[in-house]
């Protein structure tokens, strides 16, 4: 019986204070702040001091831009002088969707070069374009040798060696940053790659035949022999096949015709 | 020669029972033609009518006597031309 009146005690103590106390705050939600930027994909078209940044840039339309730049050619014209040879089929490029950059890396060979047999070197030209969170670019030319050392695992400039006094990396500065979003168009469309390519229309056909081709499966099950029928029959094979021939004739016909009416 | 003995064969030509009758035939042909028509009118292709309708027809004359329905005639060449002008429509969408 006591404990029963000081439980009531008690809970009447804390109805009582629930019910003079201030009301309870209902609770907000800040609006957390995100940067909208970083959802936008910037791109950037290419002009004279910068590569083009986009992701949807091939590597070979990369590296023939690089090659047009005032900057790298004057990097080449530096390599030359050095009597380094130029390796192009080892030139590549690579795009970066963020931060927003493009890549590109020309292979050089030196003839001769002063390394042990444990170690290789190659001359390269390094042209490295990014795009700030406003879309403006800024491009970055280097080169130098490379030496990897097999066999401490290890790949450094070749700055480092003293046989290298004459060959030191350098940069070649750039005119400055371009406007955020435009650039020149001074290349073409990206080269055709060197395998045969199918026309466009005859692509467009073999699409829409390869879908149109499956109702004509509706042939093969509508000609299925019936239950209790022998199950090698002839006839009836030969049935299904010329329909589905006719079937497959037909959707041929029909995805031309709807070729030529779109061509049109 | 051997062609039209093929095809005798194939179109079992020398079997009346595996084909339906005169009037079964035509109004085959009619239900065919309104499949074929109608669902060449819905995606305006000329060709995809008399497609559909070639095709229609061939399945009529390739049905044994006893099997052939106006019902059963009806739902095969709706349903025919219905999946394959869908086939048509998604094979438009993937020729762009």
């Amino acid at each position: 019986m006591r404990a029963l009146t000081r439980s009531i005690v008690l809970a009447g103590a804390l109805a009582l204070a629930l019910a003079t106390g201030p009301p309870p705050a209902h609770a907000v939600l800040d609006r957390i702040s995100t940067d909208d930027d970083e959802l936008i994909t910037r791109t950037f078209g290419g002009n004279h001091e910068n590569l083009p940044v986009r992701p949807t840039l091939g590597w070979r339309e990369a590296v023939a831009w690089a090659r047009t730049m005032p900057a790298v050619q004057s990097a080449m014209q530096t390599f030359a002088q050095r009597g380094y040879l130029a390796v192009p089929e080892r030139d590549t490029a690579c795009t970066v969707i963020d931060p927003p950059a493009t890549c590109v890396v020309l292979s050089y060979l030196k003839p001769n070069i002063p390394l042990p047999t444990t170690s290789s070197g190659r001359p390269m030209i390094v042209v490295y374009t990014y795009l700030n969170r406003e879309g403006v670019p800024a491009t970055v030319v280097t080169a130098g040798i490379m030496v990897a050392d097999r066999l401490n695992y290890a790949v450094f400039c070749a700055d480092s060696l003293p046989q290298f006094a004459g060959d030191g990396s350098f940069d070649v500065p750039t005119a400055g940053a371009g406007e955020p979003g435009v650039g020149d168009r001074r290349l073409g469309p990206a080269p055709a790659p060197p395998w045969p390519t199918m026309p466009p229309k005859f692509g467009k056909f073999l699409r829409c035949f390869a879908v149109v081709s499956n109702s004509c499966l509706f042939t093969l099950w509508a000609d299925l022999p019936p239950r209790g029928s022998p199950t090698t029959d002839e006839p009836r094979e030969t049935l299904v096949l010329i329909r589905f021939f006719i079937c497959e004739v037909n959707a041929a016909i029909t995805c031309i015709e709807q070729i030529a009416n779109e061509e049109g | 020669m051997a062609m039209r003995s093929f095809l005798t064969r194939a179109l079992q030509l020398d079997d009346p029972a595996a084909h339906p009758s005169g009037p079964q035939l035509a109004v085959a042909c009619v239900v065919a033609l309104a499949a074929g028509g109608m669902w060449g009118w819905v995606m305006r292709s000329p060709a995809l009518a008399v497609g559909l309708f070639v095709q229609l027809a061939l399945a009529a004359w390739l049905t044994p006597r006893e099997r052939e329905t106006l019902r059963r005639r009806v739902l095969y060449s709706f349903a025919f031309s219905a999946l394959f002008s869908g086939m048509l429509l998604l094979g438009r969408i993937a020729a762009r």
